[in-house]
């Protein structure tokens, strides 16, 4: 059988290649993939693939009773339909609230100086905290009779 | 005291085993019911009734297919629909739902339990959402643990995402097919932590009925490939993957070829290439894996070194034949849009033309989630922390759902189970972790050591705190799916409901049903109806006439036809009207109540589909616009607009009525302007029929002069 198999190398002769696989590419960590798959998500849900295809302005305008320009934050009455801002600043507190429980979840090490516990507890607080009742704020704004019926 | 009392319930003698277990079927049942009571807001509202317009087609199928039998379904050429082409709904259909409500409908007969079909095919979505849910506990319960299958089954149980596209009365093929993924997905994950031919089977079986109710099966048959890849790009495929594999792939294909629809497509189309692309690699590196538990070094290496080199050439050779000979067909339109999100808008209006089809701002996510965006993330990084083989398959599901939902609105459905799932991980991770922080009350376990980590005093508060606000959190979430269904989400469209009149109270519109039974007792039986196509399969359900075009839009040209007539003058139209055969031409209007989605609103895209063939060269959109380039109705309105066929027959007579008292005559409400063109007559067309609110006009089409001019 091993004759068989050497059949094609009695007509192909195989070059001497001295080639190694460079040290720097090796398969990432899942953390490394965990980061790249959070800034996608940070892309995605700002709606980035509508701001390409629709291309909306990146903020509104209206004129107030005095004929003066005012900017618009959210594009209103729509619920699929967006500025280009409002849309960043959206996915940014989704993003920001789920890594506030990140954060959380790193304060139950054991061993932990009592500083840097009580910093990263301060701030995974806020960071949930701000980004759901901001993003509550937002969706009022957008939808005006959000939760009101 | 109260320790006393609680003592002699029974609750308190069983083991901790059968707690859990009471706990667990409690919360599944709760779960069930809840999934099915909150869809039946526009059951309570209005009446048991189908909704919207695909839902009537598969209504009218699901009927035919009661009456007459699978066989006379199967072979079933449909002369009412697209005349004077006809339409092969055998071969056309994806049979999975209406064989569903048929079974059910016959099984509850033979109990004598005589429910009538439309009631059976109003509330079978619900009832799928109710198993959704105990599947999705399964499919958590095998990706993570008992307690995050339960939260799982609670979050999708309510979340809008689903229920957007599975109220009572949305009797659509998104109702099971949700259902058949996810059990397809339970069984495949328990086929590979097993390694078993009985699961993988059972995961055959179930993704030959989920290739039987949705077209979205190509998303399943590339996300399972895409899971055995990484499995061998990250060394963790093992012979469990290899049998659970190839089981799956060869069983399912097979399987997946015997609905009429799919037909040759697992072996043709691009789409399906990349299933035998993983299934060959697989062969390799199983092969390769047990040669090198066999052989020695050397001997390996000379093997691998042939068979790499003759299977690079034979596949290239194999690949660069199919392509250059055709066999294998390119990625179709509406997959191809996924990828390439700009090519709907560009080349094919009719996909661009779909709201459903546009692409994802925040506040669909948003709306549609709610809380589950914030632990979606959480969910992901607990996966990554614990990296296993059936967490890979949860990540990549969410990963690619999540793109997918960010081209197409309409694919939000696919990505709120699996947010539902991660989101469920996320949760429970932190709910445990936490909870073992709070101290025990129970004064029968001895007293703790004293803590040997005296950095966090203020555990107990924290975990207190964390726990308060997730239940907060839970809770808003509650409140803020049942707003969304109640006010955005159980609306039948087919009626209309809306505060007006002096008094402000409750004005329903059912002039659809009204102009659609008008049409079915007042015209003759073979009358030819034209129309846009958005009403095609409620026309042919409920006046029970034939059509030109209807929802399935596979014809473009035929529709493109329709379109020139609606946009070009009246004479223009006659003739291709009479071409068409066409005795009845009806028309939706909502300028005398403000309903915004009349074809007024959707007249640009008939003019662009219109202009799009070659029939069509004289078709110029920007003919229809003002100078300035607006779309205006009034005087400003370009003579084209004013003077086209879709202009006369929405607003014929309409300038001799007052809508609003402080407004002129022919006040259009919705445009909110006063229309251009007001004292016409019709030449070739005379009113049939107007409902009752001006909504839906019909108007008959004269026959042609005896003696022409």
């Amino acid at each position: 059988m091993d004759t068989f198999y050497a059949i094609p190398f009695t007509v192909l002769e195989i070059p001497r290649l001295r080639l190694k696989k460079p040290s720097w590419v090796q398969t990432p960590s899942p953390m490394f993939m965990f980061i790249v798959v959070m800034i996608s998500y940070f892309l995605v849900t700002a709606g980035i693939i509508y701001d390409v295809i629709i291309e909306p302005p990146s903020i509104g305008q209206t004129t107030d009773d005095y004929g003066h320009p005012k900017p618009v934050a959210f594009l209103p009455y729509r619920v699929n339909g967006q500025y280009i801002m409002e849309g960043l600043a959206a996915s940014f507190l989704f993003s920001l609230g789920g890594m506030g429980f990140v954060i959380l979840d790193k304060t139950n090490q054991p061993l932990m100086p009592r500083f840097n516990r009580i910093m990263l507890l301060f701030i995974g607080f806020i960071s949930i905290i701000l980004s759901f009742f901001v993003c509550r704020l937002f969706m009022g704004m957008k939808l005006p009779g959000y939760l009101r019926g | 005291m109260a320790a006393s009392f609680l003592s002699y319930l029974p609750a308190s003698q069983m083991s901790h085993e059968k707690k859990s277990t009471l706990l667990t079927l409690m919360i599944l049942t709760i779960a069930a019911i809840l999934s099915f009571l909150i869809r039946l807001f526009s059951v309570l509202r209005f009446e048991s009734v189908i909704h919207e317009f695909d839902p009537y087609f598969n209504y009218r199928t699901t009927r035919f297919l009661v009456d007459n039998g699978y066989y006379d379904f199967h072979n079933w050429f449909d002369d009412r629909a697209w005349y004077p082409l006809g339409r092969i709904i055998g071969g056309t259909i994806y049979p999975g739902l209406m064989i569903t409500s048929t079974i059910l409908y016959n099984l509850l007969h033979s109990l004598n339990i005589t429910i009538d079909i439309r009631n059976v095919c109003v509330f079978l979505a619900p009832l799928f959402s109710s198993l959704t849910s105990i599947v999705t506990y399964h499919l958590t319960k095998e990706l993570w643990s008992t307690g995050a299958g339960l939260v799982a089954a609670s979050l999708i149980a309510i979340v809008p995402g689903y229920i957007s596209r599975s109220v009572a009365g949305s009797y659509d093929n998104e109702g099971i097919a949700i259902f058949c993924m996810l059990l397809t997905y339970t069984l495949w994950i328990k086929a590979v932590k097993r390694g078993s031919v009985a699961w993988a089977t059972a995961c055959a079986v179930a993704y030959f009925y989920m290739v039987s109710s949705w077209g979205g099966y190509v998303f399943l048959i590339n996300l399972i490939p895409m899971h055995v890849f990484a499995l061998i790009v990250t060394g963790r495929f093992n012979v469990k993957v290899y049998v659970s594999y190839c089981t799956v792939y060869c069983l399912g294909t097979v399987m997946s070829m015997q609905i009429p629809f799919v037909g040759f497509q697992p072996i043709q189309s691009s789409e399906h290439m990349a299933a035998f692309g993983v299934f060959g690699l697989c062969q390799i590196v199983g092969f390769y894996q047990y040669a090198a538990s066999k052989l020695s070094k050397e001997e390996l290496n000379l093997l691998s070194r042939f068979v790499i080199s003759a299977t690079v050439v034979v596949s290239l050779v194999v690949a660069m034949a199919l392509q250059l000979s055709g066999k294998i067909a390119p990625w179709t339109g509406r997959f191809y849009s996924l990828l390439d999100p700009s090519y709907a808008k560009n080349n094919i209006p009719i996909i661009a033309s779909v709201s459903e089809h546009q692409p994802t701002a925040w506040s669909s996510f948003y709306f549609d989630l709610q809380l589950l965006v914030f632990m979606f993330p959480v969910g992901l990084y607990h996966c990554f922390a614990n990296l296993t083989t059936e967490n890979i398959f949860i990540i990549l599901y969410g990963v690619t759902s999540i793109y997918f939902a960010g081209v197409m609105v309409r694919l939000m459905l696919v990505l709120a189970p699996v947010m539902c799932i991660l989101a469920s991980i996320g949760l429970n991770k932190t709910m445990t972790s936490f909870m073992k922080n709070l101290e025990s009350t129970n004064k029968e376990t001895p007293q703790p050591k004293k803590r040997a980590d005296n950095s966090y005093s203020v555990k107990n508060e924290v975990a207190m705190a964390v726990v308060a606000m997730i239940t907060l959190f839970l809770t808003t979430y509650v409140f803020h799916c049942t707003w969304v269904t109640s006010e955005a989400y159980s609306s039948p469209s087919i009626v209309l409901a809306a505060r007006g009149g002096s008094d402000g109270s409750r004005m329903i519109f059912d002039d659809f049903r009204e102009a659609y039974y008008w049409m079915r007792q007042n015209t003759e039986e073979d009358a030819k109806i034209m129309s846009w196509w958005d009403y095609g399969y409620q026309i042919t359900a409920m006046a029970n006439r034939t059509i030109l075009v209807d929802n399935n839009t596979w014809n473009n040209t035929h529709i493109s036809r329709v379109g020139q007539a609606m946009s070009s003058t009246e004479d223009k139209a006659y003739e291709i009207m009479q071409e068409l055969d066409v005795d009845y031409v009806l028309v939706i209007f909502g300028g005398m109540v403000g309903y915004s989605s009349d074809d007024i609103n959707k007249f640009l895209w008939m003019v662009r589909i219109g202009g799009s063939t070659d029939r069509g060269t004289h078709i110029h959109e920007k003919d229809y616009y003002t100078p300035s380039g607006e779309f205006r109705v009034d005087r400003e309105g370009s003579p084209t607009l004013l003077n086209c066929l879709m202009y006369k027959l929405c607003y014929y007579k309409f300038g001799n009525v007052y809508t609003d008292a402080n407004k002129p005559m022919g006040y259009d409400r919705v445009r909110n302007v006063e229309i251009g063109n007001k004292d016409f007559e019709l030449d070739v067309l005379e009113e049939a029929y107007t409902t009752q609110h001006w909504l839906v006009r019909i108007y008959k089409v004269k026959p042609m002069s005896n003696r022409g001019i």
